[in-house]
């Protein structure tokens, strides 16, 4: 059997697709899986044994033609063509895209043959994007910063791939460190602080971690590690200059984190590929989150790990940031707020003294998990229902009149509207949001066809958006006509 | 090459990918293979000036 993954995202992700890919071999161990990433992220693949073969995407070698000046379209398209050949050779069996972009959705398409099983997004005949699982469609209505989401996404990975992730998957194989690095660690138990991320606003600043560091040493006889890229480099001399502070930042490539990070007690850092690793290497690790971030859906899977939250890298409060992080490595509480994580797939993390916003996630797990519809007393929320309900009776008498033949041209740009008086209410409500999310990708997922198999699908789902406002309409309809005579206590 | 240059030769660059596959889908149709390839190659070229090779799956362009 041919196995095909995508995985066109950042090393972050493809880390996260790593157990996905363990299952897939230990469900298919004579399978011949290969794994197509970008040449850009292509050190976040060594180590992965799971695969037999691993193609890279070389996007700058494609697109040469097209940035010289002359916009060589014809010599672009043969760079493409000539790296097609490459995966064309082989029919795949099954294509996993857990990419979830335009790109990779062409890509699957070209890939694929007409006995392929596909998982993930893909294309039409006629173009459009193809949705073709119902996990992949989750994914596109629910998962992103702006959105409801819990559930992490090695398990969204794992679903959309057929898999069913267990604690084995998670694994990594020990490798060793040269030994210009090796000597350098620590005889005694040390912690690793990773420095950096892909971005400013998903970690403390360096000043920050250098106060961090100094309240940890001060309570704790442990050493301390740095991780980081060659550019936090030129900032972690300003830290480094203690004792017990070891400086490996711009000295390690991707692999050889690894074998640091494994043999400390714990990480701590901000959303990063060291934060991944860690769930590879199963190291209790505290990740200090920011809003700029979904920690539910790429926070820390190794046990006892923690997330500490914050606004913002300027919020983040180092004296706490500290304490947290001793009573992790003693396994104690604190007694302030703070995330654990508490379970093994799906739904990972516990808010203790931390709230959020929980309708829409309910609103969520209704839609697509079977859970009982939340209640609500926000007027606003329940009149953003009644008007899903209008909006949805009305889709299902234009498709009723086009189906009579009559008014097709009125009754089809009513339809239009439609659409966008859904996105609308969308927009107003948050808490509908994840219902008009849910619609929006299932009417994408209605392809090409029979005039008539359409007509019938896109009622259908009309339909179901108007059952599901209606559950809130008929609800306040009774409460405000319950007659609360002799209700009552009597005197 | 600066920024600015590049999103100018790219930009310029899409437009040309775009009038071009539609001239193909237009004759041939989307299930050509050519088509599908001009459409991979024009998305890789969006990418670009979005910066969005560099987002995560769970980033929010579809």
């Amino acid at each position: 059997m041919n196995i095909l993954c995508l995985q066109l995202a950042r090393f972050g992700d493809v880390y996260q697709t790593w157990p996905v890919l363990n299952a897939l071999r230990r469900t298919h161990p004579t399978a011949n899986i290969h794994l197509v990433v970008r040449e850009r992220f292509s050190g976040a693949t060594v180590g992965l044994s799971a695969v037999n073969k691993i193609v890279t995407l070389p996007t700058e070698f494609i697109l040469r033609p097209l940035i010289s000046g002359h916009a060589r379209v014809e010599s672009s398209l043969q760079n493409l063509n000539a790296w097609l050949k490459e995966l064309q050779g082989t029919r795949y069996d099954q294509i996993i895209n857990l990419s979830f972009s335009p790109v990779s959705s062409y890509l699957t398409d070209i890939l694929a043959g007409p006995e392929t099983e596909i998982r993930g997004y893909s294309r039409f005949s006629d173009g459009f994007l193809n949705i073709v699982d119902d996990a992949s469609s989750y994914f596109y209505a629910q998962v992103g910063i702006d959105r409801s989401n819990r559930i992490h996404l090695t398990d969204l990975f794992g679903l959309v791939a057929g898999v069913e992730l267990c604690d084995g998957d998670f694994a990594t194989e020990a490798s060793l460190l040269p030994d210009a690095l090796a000597t350098q660690l620590p005889k005694c138990e040390y912690v690793v602080v990773h420095l950096g991320a892909s971005d400013k606003n998903k970690t403390c600043s360096i000043e920050k971690w250098g106060e961090v560091i100094e309240r940890v040493l001060e309570v704790w006889a442990g050493a301390v590690v740095l991780i980081g890229s060659a550019e936090d480099n030129r900032g972690s001399a300003r830290i480094s200059n203690r004792a017990r502070v070891i400086d490996l930042t711009g000295q390690t490539n991707l692999a050889e984190l690894f074998s640091v990070i494994r043999g400390a007690a714990a990480l701590i850092g901000g959303d990063s590929v060291a934060l991944h690793i860690g769930s590879l290497t199963k190291t209790a690790t505290l990740n200090v989150s920011f809003a700029a971030v979904r920690f539910w859906e790429t926070g820390p899977r190794a046990k006892g790990s923690r997330v500490l939250w914050f606004d913002d890298p300027s919020a983040a409060d180092a004296a706490r940031i500290a304490r947290e992080l001793i009573a992790m490595l003693q396994k104690t509480r604190t007694g302030h707020p703070i995330i654990l994580k508490e379970e093994d797939f799906g739904v990972l993390y516990s808010l203790v003294g931390y709230e959020e916003e929980d309708f829409a996630w309910s609103l969520t797990r209704a839609l697509y998990m079977s859970s009982a519809f939340p209640t609500t007393t926000s007027s606003s929320t329940i009149l953003a229902f009644q008007r899903l309900t209008e909006l949805g009776q009305l889709g299902v008498e234009q498709i009723r009149s086009i189906e009579k033949g009559k008014d097709n041209k009125l009754a089809t740009s009513i339809l239009d509207q439609i659409d966008d008086l859904v996105e609308q209410v969308g927009k107003l409500s948050e808490d509908v949001a994840p219902a008009v999310r849910w619609f929006r990708a299932e009417k994408t997922r209605i392809g090409p066809g029979e005039i008539e198999g359409i007509l019938q699908s896109t009622e259908r789902l009309f339909s179901k958006l108007r059952d599901i406002g209606q559950l809130y309409s008929i609800n306040q309809k009774l409460n405000d006509n319950l007659n609360r005579e002799n209700l009552t206590w009597k005197s | 090459m600066s920024r600015e240059e590049l999103e100018t030769h790219l930009s310029e660059s899409l437009e040309k990918l775009e009038a071009a596959t539609e001239r193909m889908a237009k004759t041939q149709g989307y299930v050509v293979a050519e088509t599908k390839k001009m459409r991979m190659l024009i998305e890789l070229v969006k990418e670009q000036l979005r910066n969005e090779h560099t987002l995560s799956s769970a980033s929010p362009v579809r």
